[in-house]
C-alpha cells in the first residue's frame, strides 16, 4: 500500500507532522513502513507558458517554442510530440542542474537557439507517465509564470509504501490509513461536505435491475451519461507513484476513488447490456454455477464480484451511458471459491476484496462522482439501485480484568474505551463495571473476538509502551527424550569439528535422477513432491552425499587442496520415512602443507580416513561388505561396525567418478545416527604390570581378508595378550601368491610381570593355531 | 696421583674423560699398576698403602662422576643450541574442523533458553495439513496461507513451512503448563538471492493458566534473548500480524552495523527486524481442546540471526559447504 503524506492531508491534517514522525507511528501501529521516497524538482525548474508552438525549418521532429517563464520569454527547441500553444510546462532554465552530469546551456540546434528546455516528469525526477513533456494544470496548485517547481507541495511529495498485513484490508486505502493515524495522532478525520449533483431523469428509466435472492455482495449503482472528462495533472502523477497508470480517462478517475477511499468501483458500458422495447438495459444479478455473485446480461456473465470483470464491457473513451458499481463483499466468500475452481481475476481488484475492501459504498461511490463532476461534464441520474446485506453487528464483551492481565499491565478503563471509539468502535452498553461490549465496526471484518480488540488496544498504547516482566512459572523436568537427542548430535558435531572437518548443510532436496543414476533409494513416485523448485531438486535425499560432494567439487573449483565436511541431517526411505543420517566425507591433502611436511602433505588414504571415523565416533571395525553404488569404488569399501553391530559404510569414490568431478582421492563415510552410542564411557579395572610387544610377521594367501584372521584371533588369544593389530603388509615376487603381514601383539598380564618364557609361549600358540587354521608359514 | 685430579678438573670433553678414566681405572691403568706394587710391600705397610690407594681410588672416581655429569649436562645444552630452531616459522594455522554458523547460532541460542527453563522438542519435516496450517488458524483459503509458498507431497502432505506445528503435536500431547522451544529446518517455495527453499527456525511456546502468561512476559523473554545475543542494542516492537498469534509483534533491534545510523543493511532505516512473536491466538487452543488458558508464541529465522552475529554476507552460501566461508569459524 502507498500513500503519500500530501495526499494523506486530504483526510487527516498532517501539515505539523514531519514525515519521519508519520513513518514512526505508522510502525508503532503496525503499519510496517517498507520504503520512503521524496521527491522534489530540481532548482531552476520553473512553470512556464507555452505562447507559440511551430515546426522546426531544419528537422522534422523538432519544435520551436516561445515560453513565457514570466520575467521574459524564451525561444526553446522542443523535441516532444504532445508540445502545444497555450500549454502550461516545467521549464529547465539555463544553468538548471537536472542529473549530476546534465546541466541546461544556451545551445543552438540544428541552426535554432534555444534556451532552456521542456521537460517531461522523469526528466525532473518524477515518475514518469507518458512520452512527451507533462503539461501541468491548476490541480498541482495555482500556477505562477516563473515560479519554480520545487515550490508546490503537491508536486514535492514524499511517498511511503507501507508493507500491509493479511489481516488489514482496512488500510488498503488513503483514507483507511488516515483513519488509523487519526488515532494514533488523536486528530479529527475530515469529512466530504460537497453533495452530488443529479438531475431529474432517473436511473430506473434506463436500466432494469432483475436481483435474485440469496446474494451474499453488498451493491449501489448509479448512472450517468458523460460529456467530457478532464484527467488533472496531480491525479496522473499520484497513479504513477502508486503505480496504476491506466490508459482511459474514466478508469483512472476510478482507480484514483478506489485508492482513494478503498470503495471498490467499477464501471460499465451501459448500451452493452442489450436493450428492450422501450430503451432500457437489463442487468442481472444472480449466482453463477460455483455460487459466486455476478453481474449479467441475458447472455453472458459480465463481471463477478470481488473478482473479475469482462474487458469488453468496460467503458472506452468515447463510450457515453455509463453504469457505475460499488460493491462489497465478506473476503471469506470469494477467496475459497476463487482458490478451489481457479478462476480467472483482476489481480489488483481481487487483492483487495479478498483481504476486505470498504464497505461504505455510498461514500466512495460519492467520493468519485464528485470527482467527475468537478473535472469533468457528466449527466448523473437520480436515484440509485441498492442491494444492501444488512449484516448482524459484531459484538464482543471485554473484560477489563482479562485485559489487564492479558497484557500485563493495567491500562486506565477511560484510555482503553478512547482507544477504541476513534477506531469505530461502539460502546453499545457498560455490563458492569469490569465489562463492556463493544460492536466491531463494519470495516473491520478482521476482528471478532475478545483477544482481536485486545491487540487493538496494545496497538494504539504502543507495544513499546507496554513494561517487560519474567513470567512465573511452575518448576518442570526439561530433561527429556529430545534433549538427549540435541545433546548427543551437538556431541557428535563438536566432535567431527575437532577432528578436523567442517560442518555443512545442504538443503533436503536432490536430483532423482542422480540418485537412481548411482543406485541409491529414490522416494516412491506416489510420495514425492508436486511442485519442486528446480530439476535439480525434484526430489528429498535418501543419502547426504550427493550433496556433500557437490560441495566438494564446488571447492575443488575454487582450488582448494583439502576438503573435509560433514552433514548430520534428515534422509528420507523410500516410502519417506524420515530418518537422521551422519556423513563424512574427505578429498584430497591429509593436512594442511606446512614445515614439517616440506609443503607436500600426503593425499588421504583409507585407513587415515578410517581412523578420523573412529576419532570422532570411538573405536569401530570394518567389514567387508557388498557395494551397491557406481558412486564407489568396490575395492575400497567396507562396513562400519560398531559395538558388533553394522552403522554404516566407508568407501573411496569410483575412479571414474573422481576424474568425471575434478576433485582428488575422496573418501567417504555415512551413517545411520540414531545407531551411534551416546553413553558415558565407565572405567574397567587396570593391569599394574608393565606391558610389553611382539611383532609376528607371516606369509598367508593373497585372498585372505584381515577380518578373517582378526575374526580367528578373537577366539584364541589368551587374557595376557590384550591386543593385536595389523602393522604391516608386504608384497614381494619371492612370496608368490603369498604376501606378508606382520601383526604386533601388546600382551600384559593382570597378575604378574611377563616372562620371556610366557611371552614366546604366548607367541608360539598363536602362529600354531594360525597355521592350522590358514595354513600360513612364518616369513 | 695427585697430579690426576689436577687432570679431571682440567678436562673438557667428554671424550677426553673417557681416555682419561682408562688410564686410571682401566686393567692396565695407573690404579691398577699401583695395587699391584702392594705384593712387594709387608702386611703392615700393605694395610696402610691399600688404604691410601682406596681413598685415592674413591677420591678419583668420585671426581670423575662429578665431571662427568657437568660435561654430560654441558654437552646437552650445547646440543640444544646446536638444534635451535625457528619458532617463528609456525604459520598458525590449525587443522581443527568448525561448526557451521546456522547450527552454532542454534546451539547458542537453545543454551539460552535452557538455562531459562525452556524444554527441547523437535517434529517431523513432512508435515499434515492440520497441523502446519488449520491447527494454525490457517483454514484452507485463508489468504494469508499464500504467503507461504508450500512445497506439496503428492499424497496430500507437505514440508512444513514452519516449527509452529510442533506447537500443536506437543499440545495436543501434554496438559499446560508448557515452556518449549523448538529449532529446525523448514522449507518454502522460493529461492532467489534472500531466499533458500529451506532454512531454520526456533519456535517457542509458553501456555499457562489464564492469567498467568501475559504479553509484558513475551516482551521479558525476547528482549533478553535478543540482549544474550547481540549485547547492548535497542529493541523495538511493531505490532504485526500472524494468524496464530493476537496480538502479534514483529521485533527490530537497532542496526548492530551502523548502531542505528541507517545503513545499506538496515535500508537506511537504522533498524533490523529479527523476530516475530505474539499471544496465541484462541482458535489455535481451540484446535488442541485448551480451554481457559494463556499463552506467547515466538518464531525466528535462524539464517537471519546468523547473518548479523557472524557477518555472513551471503544467505544462500550457507548452503554450499563452501569452505571459503567455513573455514573462517574455526
Amino acid at each position: 500500500m502507498i500513500v503519500t503524506k500530501e495526499w494523506l492531508n486530504e483526510w487527516i491534517d498532517l501539515s505539523d507532522v514531519s514525515t519521519e514522525k508519520i513513518c514512526e507511528v505508522l510502525n508503532n501501529i503496525g503499519l510496517e513502513v517498507d520504503s520512503v521516497t521524496k521527491y522534489r524538482v530540481p532548482k531552476k525548474v520553473v512553470v512556464g507558458k507555452v505562447i507559440e508552438c511551430s515546426k522546426h525549418p531544419n528537422a522534422d521532429k523538432l519544435n520551436v517554442c516561445k515560453v513565457d517563464v514570466g520575467n521574459e520569454v524564451l525561444q526553446i527547441v522542443c523535441g516532444a510530440k504532445n508540445v502545444a500553444a497555450n500549454q502550461f510546462v516545467p521549464v529547465a532554465l539555463e544553468g538548471c542542474k537536472l542529473k549530476d552530469d546534465f546541466v541546461i546551456k544556451k545551445a543552438t540546434l540544428r541552426g535554432v537557439e534555444s534556451r532552456g528546455m521542456i521537460c517531461a516528469l522523469d526528466e525532473i525526477s518524477l515518475p514518469k507517465i507518458n512520452e512527451g513533456i507533462w503539461v501541468l494544470d491548476e490541480s498541482l496548485g495555482e500556477l505562477e509564470l516563473g515560479k519554480e517547481l520545487r515550490e508546490y507541495p503537491l508536486i514535492n511529495d514524499d511517498v511511503i509504501e507501507i508493507e500491509l498485513t493479511a489481516n488489514r484490508g482496512d488500510c488498503l486505502s488513503i483514507y483507511g490509513v488516515a483513519r488509523d493515524l487519526a488515532v494514533a495522532f488523536n486528530k479529527p478525520l475530515k469529512e466530504i461536505k460537497e453533495r452530488v449533483e443529479d438531475v431529474a431523469k432517473g436511473i430506473g428509466r434506463v436500466v432494469k435491475f432483475d436481483k435474485e435472492d440469496l446474494i451474499d455482495a453488498s451493491l449501489l449503482y448509479r448512472y450517468f451519461e458523460k460529456e467530457s472528462l478532464f484527467f488533472p495533472a496531480l491525479f496522473d502523477l499520484r497513479l504513477a507513484w502508486i503505480d496504476r497508470l491506466k490508459a482511459n480517462k474514466l478508469e483512472k478517475f476510478v482507480e484514483y476513488a478506489i485508492h482513494s477511499t478503498g470503495v471498490l468501483i467499477r464501471v460499465y458500458n451501459a448500451d452493452l447490456f442489450g436493450k428492450d422495447a422501450n430503451g432500457a438495459s437489463h442487468i442481472h444479478i444472480k449466482k453463477d454455477k460455483f455460487g459466486f455473485d455476478v453481474v449479467a446480461n441475458e447472455e453472458n456473465i459480465i463481471s463477478i464480484i470481488g473478482v473479475y470483470q469482462d474487458k469488453k464491457y468496460a467503458p472506452k473513451d468515447g463510450d457515453k451511458h455509463i453504469l457505475v458499481e460499488a460493491s462489497y463483499i465478506e473476503p471469506s466468500l470469494i477467496s475459497q471459491r476463487v482458490m478451489e475452481h481457479k478462476i480467472k481475476k483482476d489481480e489488483d481488484f481481487y487483492y483487495r476484496s479478498s483481504r476486505g475492501s470498504e464497505p461504505n459504498l455510498k461514500f466512495g461511490l460519492d467520493y468519485m462522482l464528485l470527482l467527475l463532476q468537478k473535472y469533468g461534464k457528466i449527466e448523473l441520474y437520480s436515484g440509485v439501485q441498492q442491494l444492501t446485506q444488512i449484516k448482524e453487528p459484531k459484538n464482543v464483551v471485554l473484560d477489563f480484568k482479562k485485559c489487564y492481565e492479558f497484557i500485563g499491565e493495567e491500562i486506565a478503563k477511560d484510555k482503553i474505551l478512547k482507544i477504541l471509539r476513534k477506531l469505530g468502535f461502539e460502546i453499545s452498553s457498560q455490563m458492569a463495571s469490569d465489562r463492556v461490549i463493544v460492536r466491531v465496526p463494519e470495516f473491520r471484518s478482521d476482528i471478532s473476538n475478545e483477544q482481536d480488540v485486545i491487540e487493538e488496544i496494545v496497538r494504539m498504547v504502543g507495544i513499546n509502551n507496554i513494561p517487560s516482566k519474567p513470567y512465573i512459572s511452575y518448576e518442570r523436568n526439561i530433561i527429556t527424550d529430545t534433549y538427549y537427542k540435541y545433546k548427543k548430535r551437538r556431541f557428535f558435531r563438536e566432535r567431527a569439528s575437532d577432528c578436523g572437518f567442517f560442518e555443512s548443510v545442504h538443503y533436503c532436496f536432490t536430483h532423482k535422477d542422480k540418485l537412481k543414476r548411482f543406485n541409491f533409494p529414490t522416494l516412491k513416485d506416489d510420495l514425492d513432491i508436486i511442485n519442486p523448485i528446480t530439476k535439480e531438486m525434484d526430489t528429498l535425499r535418501s543419502t547426504l552425499l550427493i550433496n556433500l560432494l557437490e560441495a566438494v567439487e564446488r571447492n575443488f573449483k575454487t582450488f582448494k587442496k583439502s576438503v573435509r565436511l560433514f552433514e548430520i541431517g534428515t534422509v528420507f526411505s523410500e516410502d519417506r520415512e524420515e530418518r537422521e543420517s551422519f556423513a563424512i566425507v574427505f578429498s584430497g591433502e591429509v593436512e594442511e602443507p606446512f614445515i614439517v611436511n616440506h609443503g607436500k602433505p600426503k593425499e588421504i588414504d583409507f585407513f587415515t580416513f578410517a581412523r578420523k571415523i573412529a576419532d570422532i565416533i570411538g573405536e569401530i571395525e570394518i567389514k567387508e561388505g557388498e557395494c551397491k553404488s557406481s558412486l564407489f569404488n568396490p575395492y575400497e569399501y567396507g562396513e562400519i561396525y560398531k559395538d558388533n553391530k553394522k552403522i554404516g559404510f566407508i568407501s573411496r569414490i569410483a575412479l571414474d567418478i573422481e576424474k568425471e568431478m575434478g576433485i582428488s582421492k575422496t573418501y567417504v563415510c555415512e551413517m545411520d545416527f540414531a545407531s551411534l552410542e551416546f553413553v558415558d564411557p565407565k572405567a574397567k579395572p587396570y593391569s599394574k604390570f608393565p606391558s610389553t610387544s611382539r611383532d609376528l610377521s607371516i606369509l598367508i594367501p593373497k585372498d585372505l581378508r584381515f577380518q578373517k584372521v582378526r575374526d580367528f584371533l578373537k577366539t584364541i588369544v589368551s587374557e595376557e595378550i590384550k591386543r593385536f593389530y595389523p602393522i604391516d603388509i608386504y608384497e614381494s615376487d619371492e612370496f608368490k601368491d603369498k604376501i606378508s603381514l606382520t601383526i604386533r601383539f601388546d600382551m600384559q598380564s593382570d597378575e604378574k610381570t611377563l616372562t620371556e618364557e610366557d611371552i614366546n609361549k604366548n607367541m608360539e600358540f598363536v602362529f600354531d593355531k594360525l597355521k592350522s587354521q590358514f595354513n600360513v608359514e612364518m616369513r | 696421583m695427585l697430579n690426576y685430579e689436577d687432570k679431571i678438573k682440567n678436562l673438557s670433553t667428554l671424550k677426553e674423560l673417557e681416555e682419561l678414566r682408562v688410564e686410571i681405572f682401566g686393567k692396565k691403568g695407573i690404579l691398577a699398576k699401583e695395587f699391584s706394587k702392594l705384593k712387594a710391600l709387608s702386611t703392615e705397610e700393605k694395610k696402610k698403602v691399600a688404604k691410601e690407594l682406596n681413598e685415592m681410588k674413591e677420591r678419583l672416581l668420585s671426581l670423575l662422576n662429578e665431571k662427568r655429569a657437568f660435561l654430560e649436562d654441558k654437552e646437552l645444552k650445547e646440543r640444544m643450541k646446536k638444534e635451535a630452531i625457528d619458532v617463528t616459522l609456525f604459520d598458525g594455522k590449525s587443522e581443527s574442523g568448525a561448526l557451521h554458523p546456522i547450527f552454532s547460532m542454534i546451539d547458542k541460542s537453545v543454551d539460552f533458553f535452557i538455562s531459562m527453563g525452556f524444554s527441547i522438542e523437535e517434529g517431523p519435516l513432512i508435515e499434515e495439513e492440520f497441523y502446519n496450517f488449520e491447527a494454525l488458524n490457517l483454514p484452507k483459503y485463508h489468504p494469508a496461507r499464500e504467503m507461504q509458498d508450500t512445497f506439496f507431497l503428492k499424497d496430500g502432505k507437505l514440508l512444513r513451512t514452519q516449527t509452529s506445528p510442533v506447537q500443536i503435536r506437543v499440545m495436543q500431547k501434554q496438559k499446560p503448563p508448557i515452556k518449549l522451544i523448538s529449532p529446525g529446518a523448514v522449507f518454502r517455495r522460493d529461492y532467489d538471492l534472500t531466499h533458500t527453499p529451506m532454512f531454520h527456525q526456533i519456535e517457542g511456546l509458553v501456555v499457562d493458566e489464564e492469567g498467568r502468561v501475559s504479553f509484558s512476559n513475551l516482551k521479558y523473554i525476547l528482549e533478553e534473548f535478543l540482549r544474550y545475543i547481540f549485547g547492548d542494542v535497542k529493541i523495538r516492537f511493531r505490532p504485526s500480524f500472524f494468524p496464530f498469534t493476537e496480538p502479534s509483534t514483529e521485533v527490530d533491534i537497532s542496526c548492530i552495523f551502523c548502531k542505528g545510523e541507517g545503513c545499506r543493511v538496515c535500508k537506511k532505516t537504522g533498524w533490523l527486524e529479527v523476530l516475530g512473536a505474539g499471544m496465541v491466538d484462541p482458535n489455535v487452543f481451540e484446535a488442541v481442546g485448551y480451554k481457559n488458558v494463556s499463552g506467547y508464541a515466538f518464531g525466528m529465522g535462524i539464517e537471519r540471526l546468523a547473518m548479523l552475529y557472524y557477518r555472513v554476507p551471503d544467505l544462500r552460501t550457507m548452503f554450499e559447504g563452501d569452505l571459503r566461508l567455513l573455514e573462517q569459524f574455526k
